[in-house]
């Protein structure tokens, strides 16, 4: 992102902020009309300012990766608007949307291209937004590019640029797609718990990356994980999503003192309260 | 040393053949490899490519016009594949057969008959250079030189923006429609520049023999998908280079094996089983030796 567009973000927030995301009254049933018929997401709104990093908590089965997948367009659903920066996106085509949001998945093989070198897999996502022609993508000024952003993990993979992408072991492949989400400067980056099939070890190198890239381009963020740690340290927002509803909405002040037993006490209360109503 | 002096004499008819059928092996190998749309239409595409040329030839038009012709009947005939396939969400190998078995139709309108004889229509071999068409080192040359220059353009184009968006379709369906691709228009334009190629053959092969047939690709996908498997082993595919090449270094192999075959003696009409035979072989190998490797080692522990 040019230094420009991070001033006019930063205006926006300061006055009276247009949401980056609005997500209303979304609703995805799946198997409908069929006794296996499930409500996923039931009326779910969400409203997200530029650059907010809103971290989303819930049990199996809430809705959270069905939210995603609504926002990206996975699928098209049902009632409900989905809007970008202003821009109703609801009806656009996964690949159309494609150019301004951008999405690490949480298998790192889904979001890289096997049998493609690293540096060609970066090429792809550097044109998300932008046309692609019968230029030769690959010359010495994104090479460098490239191998600055990738320097900045301190994984060595500056180094790799022409291996290829299935050489690099499933840290290394997720923390180029995290890269890879963020080289074209997305209006919004979702991560569908990019960390879940990461040993600890590399899961905490691709958090912190994932948090410094975020905050260096003041992205705004979805970010779904299962580790109510991260949803607590990291993040603006917390959101705590429950049968395709969200439950509870923490601010970063909110938040700020909770610890993970506290957290889990107020899921499980929300949890009885929604039994309870039912 | 019958036999030997058999094969030799083979030889440059053969690898005039293998440079032809080289694009049809190409064909296969561009939807399979490289698009993960495995398509058998080349079977339609290529006597489609002939036929339209044939029939052109015969009235009048020239060898370029006519082979334009028919390469354009092959990119919508591919188009057409991709696009049943994917918008119906047919499987492409259902696609392919219904769109070979309407094109047989096709064919037959497009010549009024099912052959015609080209030999006293100018050809493309007499446009490079008259009387070209009776030699065949002088044929061997243009089309080496056709497959070479279409290898070059191909291998450039991999490596191009487009390019290698067209890869990442075949890659990862998912991350190349992450990244903005859009999977219907690639996957379109990639079988009908692979059907574009097998139909090229059929152009070329028609004025080379000097007749058109409705029947001249009976057979041509399974002789395209051996050379590509042959050529696979020769020549790898480890890199985008060596997957280009192979298709084309395979059909010279494989045509050559066949010439081996024959002048060993074996009937032509026996050349079909022979040939799917091979294919048989090559595909259950690694399944056969896998297998027996893990009994082997299950004995073992």
């Amino acid at each position: 992102m040019s230094a420009g567009e991070i001033g006019r973000a930063g205006s926006l927030a300061v006055n009276e902020p247009r949401p980056m995301l609005e997500v209303n009254g979304l609703r995805k049933q799946f198997f409908a009309g069929t006794p296996n018929a499930r409500l996923a997401l039931d009326g779910l709104t969400l409203l997200l300012p530029p650059g907010c990093f809103c971290v989303v908590i819930g049990s199996n089965g809430a809705g959270k990766s069905t939210l995603l997948n609504a926002i990206a367009g996975t699928f098209l659903v049902g009632p409900g608007e989905i809007k970008l920066d202003g821009e109703d996106i609801g009806r656009e085509p996964l690949h159309k949307r494609a150019r301004h949001i951008a999405r690490v998945f949480q298998d790192p093989m889904t979001g890289t291209a096997p049998g493609m070198s690293v540096e060609e897999n970066l090429l792809l996502a550097q044109l998300r937004a932008g046309k692609r022609g019968f230029r030769f993508g690959l010359s010495a000024s994104r090479r460098a590019q490239w191998r600055e952003r990738l320097s900045l993990l301190g994984l060595g993979l500056e180094n790799r640029l022409a291996d290829r992408i299935e050489t690099l072991s499933g840290g290394q492949r997720q923390a180029v797609a995290l890269v890879m989400a963020v080289l074209s400067a997305p209006k919004l980056l979702l991560l569908d718990e990019h960390m879940a099939a990461l040993d600890p070890v590399t899961a905490d190198l691709v958090l912190r990356a994932t948090v410094r890239v975020v905050e260096e381009a003041r992205l705004t963020t979805v970010m779904v994980t299962h580790n109510m740690r991260h949803a607590l340290d990291i993040g603006d927002r917390l959101v705590m999503m429950d049968q395709g509803r969200v439950r509870l909405t923490l601010t970063r002040e909110e938040k700020a003192g909770l610890s993970v037993e506290e957290l889990v006490r107020r899921f499980r209360e929300k949890d009885d309260r929604v039994l309870l109503a039912s | 040393m019958d036999m030997v002096t058999t094969f030799i004499g083979l030889i440059p008819v053969t690898l005039v053949q293998s440079l032809i059928y080289a694009f049809v092996a190409l064909a296969v190998m561009i939807p399979f490899r490289i698009l993960n749309f495995p398509d058998l239409s080349s079977e339609g595409t290529f006597p489609l490519g002939g036929c339209v040329c044939g029939a052109l030839l015969a009235m009048g038009y020239g060898p370029v016009a006519a082979m334009a012709a028919g390469v354009a009947g092959g990119f919508v005939a591919g188009s057409a594949v991709a696009m049943i396939a994917l918008r119906f969400r047919i499987s492409s190998l259902l696609s392919g057969i219904i769109v070979i078995t309407m094109l047989y139709s096709v064919n037959l309108r497009v010549m009024g008959r099912s052959n015609i004889a080209l030999f006293t229509y100018p050809t493309i071999f007499d446009l490079v250079h008259p009387g070209l068409n009776e030699s065949l080192p002088g044929k061997m040359a243009v089309l080496g030189a056709t497959v070479v220059l279409v290898l070059g353009l191909l291998f450039a184009f991999m490596k191009t923006e487009k390019g290698i968006a067209l890869r990442a379709v075949g890659a990862n369906l998912d991350m190349a429609q992450a990244q903005g691709i859009s999977v219907w228009w690639t996957t379109v334009l990639g079988v009908a520049l692979a059907a574009s190629f097998s139909a090229f053959a059929g152009t070329v092969l028609v004025q080379s023999q000097g007749f058109s047939d409705v029947n001249i690709g009976f057979g041509v996908v399974i002789n395209g998908l051996a050379s590509l498997i042959i050529g696979e082993l020769l020549v790898g595919r480890q890199s985008i280079g060596r997957q280009l090449l192979a298709p084309v270094v395979g059909a010279i192999a494989y045509y050559q094996l066949i010439s081996v075959c024959l002048a060993l003696g074996l009937v032509p009409s026996d050349l079909k089983f022979a040939s799917g035979l091979l294919v048989l072989i090559m595909l259950a190998a690694p399944m056969v030796f896998g297998k027996e490797r893990i009994m082997a080692r299950e004995k073992v522990s």
